[in-house]
């Protein structure tokens, strides 16, 4: 069973159409990474998918719904969507911004119940937030603060958490934190994750699943190990990659890399 | 580790604070202005035991003004708060977004056709201010919407800017076909001289800003979301694009009412969020009601000062707001910068 599945996506602005006739799948329980070049249409595919754009032509199944036919309150119980660089309101704190997680869940003028308050304190749990409860969300670093909203996403409670980029400007030693923080919901809470990034290496290392996109079509997808090779790196990103097995994760890894010219051209 | 600035229990002693300052204010109005009443006089006034004078003065004079500038301010107040969070900017106002000159060259104009006067004008004028507001919002959007780019806080407000600025010449231009007390009444409106201080025109804006001010209260838990943008409040499932027109037609509607009836108070609607955000902190369950408050207490205390010293002149009480507040805004912009 497939979480996600798209059938003859076609997503674009105006007349651009930027993704054409998109059949993809995001598998259930598994950490999925979507890759490729600048402006190939990856985060596009995700904002899609999370129905943050309308596509102009094609259906989107979530859990086998048509995602049209769901109201947008009843499609945030059961998928949450962290867009790139999200922003909080100056002075708003860690507890209130992930106690707003609670949305799709409450209706009227939306008190906070017992239950809903176990909820929140359970995702400050799981993502190591206790002791920073009362603190404002623009005081914290980049990877605190990226925890913040992973822990409101997890407020949500829901099955499927997609995130756009969720490393950009954190340093490796943060990028690592969150990504194993979500492999850790993964494996642990069982949440199945789809996630735009940027690093090939890092995409490997944590995914179960990923895909390859440039302008807008599907390159490659599979397995890290599927995905992870000269062929698959040279048509998607236009490089020539060295890729070896890395010792301690037993991933692929993409060492070193050159401008990949086609002879025929120059 | 820092103090949590912004509690709940905080929020609600700032709030009781403010609505006590308010009904200080109100004592204080009660008992300025040209005809000297001691507070005990108006004490037994307010009781029924005042004299024909007495009773002339408080309820026909001083009562309507003082609930003119608490419905005003409340009025602005939320409308410019909601501005504010909307657009996820703080220089977002009816003033800068240049609502409440289209409300404004609406008013005008009906003045210009039908003068003003009778229980007629008391519905059409906040109705026309509405329509007015109403128009600018759509020709701000229309005219800085681009198709598949989220539209710009900056772009939006320099387009109300800019437009703002249209309305007032058009103003200009149709007050030159009026006559002398006609315009003197144009001239007065537009540095906010609370000039619907009668029942009639209460009886209107009363309800109209009351019922509202709930409803904005009600909706504060969308309020919230939005306010962390759009996408992000989409994943969490609220339907952005309903709601987002919605809220602008309330904000609106609060601004219009209060500038058909107290006049052009420009800073009102951007310093009393501002202050209130400060107080309370952004969750909008408490930031709505402070933001009004500060709202009706600006107005109060810009009006209690305009009748208790005597400036020469009769002084439109938005004058004494807009000296007072361009310091104000001055060192928001400072601090900003």
């Amino acid at each position: 069973m497939d979480s996600i599945k798209t059938d003859g996506l076609n997503i674009g602005y105006d007349e651009a159409t930027i993704v054409k006739e998109l059949n993809m799948q995001i598998p259930n329980g598994k950490v999925t990474s979507i890759i490729g070049p600048n402006g190939c249409g990856k985060s596009t595919v995700l904002k899609a998918i999370g129905r943050i754009l309308k596509p102009k032509k094609g259906f989107v199944y979530l859990n086998g719904e048509e995602i049209k036919t769901l109201s947008t309150k009843e499609i945030a119980k059961k998928m949450a969507i962290l867009p790139q660089t999200p922003t909080a309101p100056s002075g708003l704190t860690v507890s209130e911004l992930v106690a707003y997680g609670r949305f799709p869940h409450q209706s009227g003028f939306g008190k906070l119940t017992p239950e809903d308050q176990k909820i929140v304190q359970w995702a400050i749990d799981v993502t190591k937030l206790n002791g920073f409860e009362h603190r404002e969300v623009d005081t914290l670093s980049g990877g605190q603060r990226q925890r913040v909203w992973i822990a409101m996403a997890l407020a949500q409670q829901t099955d499927l958490i997609l995130l756009d980029e969720p490393t950009t400007y954190l340093d490796m030693a943060h990028q690592l934190e969150v990504l194993k923080l979500l492999q850790d919901l993964n494996q642990k809470q069982g949440c199945t994750i789809a996630m735009v990034l940027h690093d090939l290496n890092l995409a490997a290392r944590f995914s179960d699943y990923m895909i390859a996109i440039r302008d807008g079509s599907i390159i490659s997808r599979g397995t890290p190990e599927e995905v992870m090779k000269a062929e698959v790196l040279k048509k998607a990103f236009s490089i020539d990659a060295e890729i070896v097995y890395e010792p301690r994760s037993k991933r692929p890894v993409c060492i070193t890399y050159e401008i990949w010219k086609e002879k025929a051209i120059s | 580790m820092r103090k949590q600035r912004f509690t709940p229990q905080r929020g609600l002693f700032v709030l009781v604070l403010m609505l006590v300052m308010i009904l200080a204010l109100v004592v204080v109005s009660m008992n300025s202005g040209k005809m000297n009443l001691t507070p005990d006089e108006v004490f037994n006034v307010l009781l029924g035991k005042g004299t024909d004078k007495q009773n002339l003065i408080v309820f026909e004079f001083r009562l309507p003004r003082i609930v003119l500038s608490i419905l005003v301010g409340i009025g602005m107040g939320a409308s410019g708060c909601i501005m504010q969070s909307l657009l996820r900017n703080d220089m977002a106002s009816p003033g800068t977004l240049g609502i409440s000159s289209g409300s404004g060259l609406f008013v005008i104009l009906y003045v210009v056709v039908f003068s003003s006067g009778g229980i007629s004008s008391a519905i059409a004028m906040p109705l026309l201010a509405f329509v007015g507001g109403m128009t600018a919002a759509l020709l701000i959007f229309l005219l800085s919407y681009r198709r598949g780019k989220e539209v710009s806080p900056t772009g939006l407000i320099l387009t109300g800017v800019a437009l703002g600025s249209g309305y007032s010449a058009v103003t200009t231009l149709l007050t030159l076909k009026l006559d002398e007390s006609q315009m003197e009444f144009v001239q007065r409106w537009y540095a906010g001289s609370l000039w619907g201080d009668n029942w009639k025109y209460l009886s209107v804006l009363g309800p109209w800003v009351l019922i509202l001010f709930l409803y904005v209260i009600y909706k504060s838990r969308k309020l919230n979301v939005i306010h962390l943008g759009n996408q992000t409040a989409t994943g969490l499932g609220l339907s952005v694009k309903k709601e987002f027109i919605a809220l602008t037609m309330v904000s609106v509607a609060l601004s219009s009412g209060s500038v058909a009836l107290g006049g052009n108070f420009f800073f009102v609607g951007m310093i009393a969020p501002h202050m209130a955000k400060r107080l309370v902190g952004p969750n909008h369950k408490r930031l709505l009601p402070a933001a009004s408050f500060a709202g009706a207490i600006i107005v109060l205390l810009a009006d209690t000062i305009v009748r208790t010293i005597s400036f020469g002149t009769d002084m439109p009480t938005g004058i004494v707001i807009t000296i007072l507040s361009t310091p104000y805004f001055l060192y928001l912009l400072a601090k900003a910068g």
